[in-house]
């Protein structure tokens, strides 16, 4: 474990020589304090004017969570299956707003491209996580059935209900998430609090800014009041009444798209020349564009990624570790730990890319934002989950008093082994994370995907998005190696894939 | 081979893992004996009736104990499952919604016999142990199949209750193989003790022809491992 943790940090730190981490604004602590204020003297009476977005940002959440978990539930029915399996792994490798790049050309900006830029890449998690919930649930009502029961009775009577809370709780998890992805995608233009939110941070409004965030952090922290089971249907029914139908879907486009516009360039050439818009086989020209792309933006991308993933990997193990005594009762007392739980909590519920967002209006478009980001965001939810496993060691009644003996001697090497579990865990997350922060300058993959989406380069885009699809698959089987290695369970359990903060004890 | 056998194990000799469970034995079972499997536990008779239900398994109900209900489901819906094979699929995916009157009437009957008036609608996670053991002791009766084997199916009930369980357990169905941790209930609701140890058959006899020392040796601890 210290020799993998080891070679870990040594990467992370000649990583660090080849990142940018430059501050290029001129008065980053004035801008922060703006901000700040900005924080403590909400606009409320702006809110009134974004209302309708903020009933957008739930409305693309609700959709998009339940068209996936249908989906989700249909492909976990063939999950035994490779090519399912195959199948599904790829459309969770893609971040959500890659999907929205992507079905932008397709579908106009607008509600279709939303929900099924959250749709597409949740039916993917759903697949796996619940095909895995029903494999780990109890077997033995299952077997106790007469022997030629039909597969859907056995399902509906001694699976369903028994996989049932556990498949429930995490869709509701994934409906949290979701409404961060659908708050973000109005960074990209589609009419969510993402889109107010990028105006007023972008022109300087802090206030406004403030008085949608606290909006959104009181969406999310409501939840559990206004996301009840029985009311679920009721809700889901309402989104889908209020979301928006226009959409500029037409079958033409749809041909166009994949017949012409996402075909490498040197096989379009003449035929763009010509006004015919016929595909012509050119190998040379191919291999040229292939090598010229591998060359350019895909070496630099990958490249980039690579090192900010492993800098960020290390950087929310160390925060981690830092962060969690400050949320375990074996450290701190009941008001240290409630400040750290709500710190926590703000930090999670805080979309990453927004989080970037602020980062790069602070400190400008280097890889310090990116890392500060996505450090943060999952160092909370990390910090959040070690701190309970803390909680629930039972220790000797003569343990240390001091507390960092406490820390080094009893927890610290307890603990040691889940941590690294959950943060490799984590890996394949965090490098999906830090492709898609591409998109606010940093130059890793995402910024060559959106540049590729921007110059309508559809075939450059779609290239690099397999790129990125290819290498969080790797990462993926990479961090599965890793976990083995290290004696962990191949996967955490339910609880872990569900990092629920504001769960009921 | 007569036509009142209903099991019919060779020289068997099951394992898992390369570790043999059974080991050579050999056992036959009549229509309409009480077969009561007794010996230490790790002898081998959870796996001894996971075989015999192997055999028949369209003519057996396999009784658990507890663990074999899905607790999120109603009292109605545990019993009712001992029939899913009986009933097309639409109508099983009917009954978990809206159950017929015929169907409630019918399971409300073998709860009643088990001593669970009124408790239907219950949810099972909602009974106490004994309560759950009548539940599935109430599957196996609405199962109505020729034969019913049961793996410790009053372990969590006192011993009163016992008695008046396995007594109608002893009418579910012509022939009963059944796993069970107490000597004297065995005696009192068997026909035929079979004692096992390591995966083997170390008695065989009718109740009242076993001499008390018998028992004793069956769950005598190895020597070698004091």
């Amino acid at each position: 474990m210290l020799k993998t943790s080891l070679g870990f940090i040594g990467v992370a730190l000649v990583a660090l020589l080849g990142a940018d981490l430059e501050v290029l604004t001129l008065d980053p602590w004035g801008e922060l304090g703006r901000m700040a204020s900005g924080l403590v003297t909400p606009d409320w009476s702006a809110l009134w004017s974004y209302r309708d977005a903020l009933l957008q940002t739930v409305v693309f959440a609700l959709c998009g969570t339940s068209l996936g978990a249908v989906l989700g539930a249909l492909l976990a029915a063939g999950f035994h299956w490779a090519p399912v399996r195959g199948f599904c792994a790829l459309i969770r490798a893609v971040h959500e707003i890659f999907w929205a790049l992507l079905f932008l050309p397709l579908l106009g900006l607008n509600a279709v491209c939303g929900l099924l830029a959250i749709a597409v890449p949740y039916a993917g998690i759903f697949a796996k996580v619940y095909a895995e919930t029903i494999q780990e649930s109890d077997a033995r009502p299952r077997d106790a059935l007469p022997a030629s029961t039909s597969g859907l009775s056995r399902f509906a009577y001694a699976v369903l209900p028994v996989a049932g809370t556990d498949l429930r709780s995490y869709t509701a998890y994934r409906f949290e998430c979701a409404l961060r992805s659908s708050a973000v995608l109005g960074f990209i233009g589609l009419p969510t609090l993402g889109f107010h939110l990028e105006t007023a941070l972008r022109e300087g409004l802090y206030s406004e800014a403030g008085a949608l965030l606290l909006a959104f952090y009181l969406l999310v922290g409501t939840l559990r009041w206004w996301l009840r089971a029985r009311w679920v249907p009721v809700w889901v029914a309402l989104a889908w009444g209020l979301l928006p139908k226009a959409t500029h879907f037409s079958w033409e486009n749809l041909t166009r798209f994949l017949t012409w516009e996402v075909v490498p360039w040197p096989l379009r050439r003449e035929g763009f020349y010509a006004g015919t818009q016929t595909v012509q086989w050119d190998a040379s020209g191919l291999l040229d564009w292939v090598w010229e792309l591998a060359q350019g933006d895909v070496w630099s991308g990958v490249f980039n990624t690579l090192i900010l993933t492993q800098i960020v990997l290390v950087a929310t193990g160390v925060l981690t570790l830092l962060l969690f005594p400050g949320a375990s009762h074996r450290f701190t007392g009941p008001w240290g730990r409630r400040l750290v739980h709500g710190g926590l909590i703000v930090l999670r519920t805080t979309p990453e890319y927004l989080l970037a967002y602020v980062f790069v209006l602070l400190w400008g478009p280097s890889m310090l934002p990116a890392i500060a980001a996505i450090a943060l965001h999952n160092g909370a939810i990390l910090a959040f989950l070690v701190s309970q496993r803390a909680d629930r060691l039972t220790l000797r009644p003569d343990f240390p008093r001091r507390r960092l003996d406490r820390y080094f001697y009893e927890l610290l090497p307890r603990l040691y082994g889940p941590f690294l579990a959950l943060l490799f865990y984590r890996w394949e997350i965090m490098m999906r994370e830090s492709a898609l922060l591409g998109m606010l300058g940093v130059a890793t993959l995402g910024f060559y995907i959106d540049s590729g989406f921007a110059e309508e380069q559809l075939d450059v885009a779609l290239a690099l998005l397999v790129v990125t699809a290819g290498l969080n698959l790797g990462i993926d089987q990479l961090s599965q190696v890793v976990r083995r290695r290290l004696r962990q369970e191949a996967l955490p359990g339910a609880a872990d894939r569900r990092p629920a903060l504001a769960e009921p004890a | 081979m007569t036509e009142s056998v209903v099991f019919r194990l060779h020289q068997e000799s099951i394992g898992y893992n390369g570790q043999p469970v059974l080991s050579n034995l050999s056992l036959t079972i009549e229509a309409g004996e009480r077969v009561a499997l007794i010996g230490p536990s790790g002898a081998g008779k959870s796996t001894l009736l996971r075989t015999l239900y192997e055999r028949l398994p369209d003519q057996c109900a396999l009784m658990h104990q507890q663990y074999a209900l899905v607790p999120q489901l109603s009292a109605l819906h545990n019993v009712y499952m001992g029939r899913l094979d009986q009933h097309p699929t639409w109508e099983n995916l009917r009954t978990l919604v809206w159950p017929s009157q015929q169907i409630r009437d019918e399971v409300e009957a073998v709860l009643n016999r088990v001593g669970l008036q009124g408790m239907a609608r219950q949810r099972t996670r909602e009974l106490s142990g004994g309560q759950q053991q009548r539940v599935a002791l109430g599957r196996a009766l609405y199962r109505n199949s020729p034969v019913v084997l049961a793996d410790e199916p009053v372990s969590s009930v006192d011993p009163h209750q016992a008695d008046a369980l396995l007594h109608l357990l002893g009418s579910a169905s012509p022939t009963l193989v059944m796993a069970l941790h107490s000597v004297e209930l065995a005696q009192r609701h068997a026909t035929r003790l079979v004692g096992l140890r390591d995966g083997r058959i170390v008695l065989d006899a009718a109740p009242d022809q076993v001499p008390p020392e018998r028992f004793a040796e069956l769950y005598a601890r190895p020597e070698a491992l004091c």
